[in-house]
């Protein structure tokens, strides 16, 4: 679909808003504004500028004193349908657009193709940092990003008094892969980006400390991520143990080193959000109860049909919405990241300065 | 007499720039800054409220401009009164205005 058509969709699909009388010459005045704005010199943003129509619509449609407000569902079934069909395909490409909604929708076995690598043979899941990068050397064009943690003790001055935290010391390589903000410190500085958990428990909810919100059920759970640079990592004891994660650039990969462990993305509170579209879909087929004019209908095969048309229409609208709403109240992460020096300066949280040699222990 | 319409500070801005010679919605937008959801809405409850009209450009101008025709917005005698009126309530609203290019307010 090109820009054009899709602002004209937009459009269109707000025009349904906007009492019948009135359709035609709002329609034409927001066409002809959007030529206009199409040609601004200072390159307005189109398509936030079509949303505005919504608005402009819904106004309208809301100061209609016609006793027909509810027309738009009930002149005519065919546009009852088409708008249901309208408003699924809606949620669909938004879900599409939306990184964890998209996951939602697509099918893998390893969800997102993250996963970890696990030696073959054993019970375990870790691997030596040689080993792993021995993987990463063979498997390199396998996967889109590759990375190695392991896990430290790190002791710290809080406001709560003395704390040893468990860190997951690693690369930004990680947080790329899992798709997590991250804010390089000065050049060699390491990062520390604690849970939200260990935000509120240990830095009082410091509003300058960034939070790695880490949805992905990693084993060893920790209260924050040391992110250091490549070199930092590279100096750790060939033997030292760790764990591989990796996201895969296809849905496999068959090797007998290795077997693949799927890591899941833990939920994104999309029951909730499903419960809440369920009861506005079942609203939505109340209010479209009745075939045109609103008048109540004997039930016969036509409206049976269209009831069942309706069913059909609202499904996917609901789970769609659902997905959006859920995955937009989830991006929360991705707060500006201070330095691990400069937390551990910081004169207002009453952290001690923490030596680089005294800073992880392994 | 008439009731006086006591206008928001947003309404009286879109009110302003009407006056100043921006009389239709993208030009209201360009100069008070203000979002199409906003600007719109806020023209159409100043045109129920009867303190603006719009026509429609003469097809045959837009024709010779190759564009399509716009819909034009101005004040009325009860859409002037209530300007002047919120102009004393809102001393800086003529200072955030200015003409556009060409024109003068």
């Amino acid at each position: 679909m090109s820009p054009a058509a899709f602002h004209l969709a937009i459009l269109r699909s707000a025009a349904l808003l906007v009492p019948e009388p009135q359709r035609t010459d709002w329609l034409a005045e927001w066409r002809s504004e959007l030529w206009h704005v199409r040609r601004d010199p200072h390159g307005l943003n189109v398509t936030a500028f079509c949303m505005g129509a919504f608005r402009d619509a819904f106004w309208l449609w809301r100061d209609d004193p016609s006793p027909d407000r509810y027309a738009l569902f009930a002149e005519s079934p065919a546009r009852c349908l088409a708008l249901l069909a309208a408003l699924g395909a809606l949620g669909f490409v938004t879900a599409l657009l939306l990184p964890a909604a998209r996951h939602g929708l697509i099918y893998s076995p390893f969800r997102g193709n993250v996963v970890m690598l696990a030696p073959a043979g054993q019970s375990g899941s870790s691997i030596s940092r040689q080993r792993f990068e021995a993987l990463k050397a063979h498997y390199d064009g396998e996967f889109t990003g590759l990375a190695f943690y392991t896990l430290a003790h790190l002791s710290l001055e809080t406001a709560q008094g003395r704390r040893t935290l468990s860190v997951a010391r690693t690369t930004p390589d990680l947080l790329r892969l899992l798709n997590i903000p991250v804010a390089r410190g000065k050049s060699g500085t390491p990062v520390l980006m604690p849970t939200r958990t260990a935000w509120r428990r240990y830095f009082s909810r410091d509003p300058r400390i960034g939070v790695a919100d880490v949805r992905w059920n990693l084993p060893a759970g920790v209260d924050a991520w040391l992110i250091e640079d490549q070199p930092a990592i590279a100096a750790l004891p060939a033997s030292a143990e760790g764990f591989a994660v990796g996201r895969l650039r296809y849905t496999s990969l068959s090797d007998s080193q290795f077997h693949l462990v799927p890591i899941e993305e833990r939920s994104f509170g999309f029951l909730p959000s499903l419960a809440i579209f369920l009861t506005m879909g079942m609203l939505l087929a109340i209010m479209t109860s009745d075939l045109p004019g609103g008048r109540p209908q004997r039930v016969g095969p036509r409206s049976s049909l269209f009831l069942a048309a309706k069913i059909l229409l609202v499904l996917p609208i609901v789970v769609f919405g659902s997905l959006d709403l859920a995955s937009l109240g989830s991006s929360v992460s991705g707060l500006p990241c201070i330095s691990h020096s400069s937390v551990a300066c910081s004169p207002r949280a009453g952290y001690l300065p923490i030596s680089a040699g005294a800073a992880p222990s392994v | 007499m008439a009731t006086e319409v006591k206008l928001s500070h947003t309404a009286a801005m879109i009110l302003k720039a009407i006056d100043a010679g921006h009389v239709y919605g993208f030009g209201v937008m360009e100069v008070t800054g203000l979002p199409s959801g906003t600007v719109y809405p806020a023209m159409r409850r100043l045109e129920r409220d009867s303190l603006i009209r719009s026509r429609w450009e003469k097809q045959s101008i837009a024709d010779a401009e190759q564009r399509p025709p716009r819909k034009y917005y101005t004040l009325t005698a009860s859409g002037r009164a209530t300007l002047e009126a919120a102009e004393k309530r809102y001393p800086l609203l003529a200072k955030l205005m200015t003409a556009p290019a060409g024109e003068s307010a």
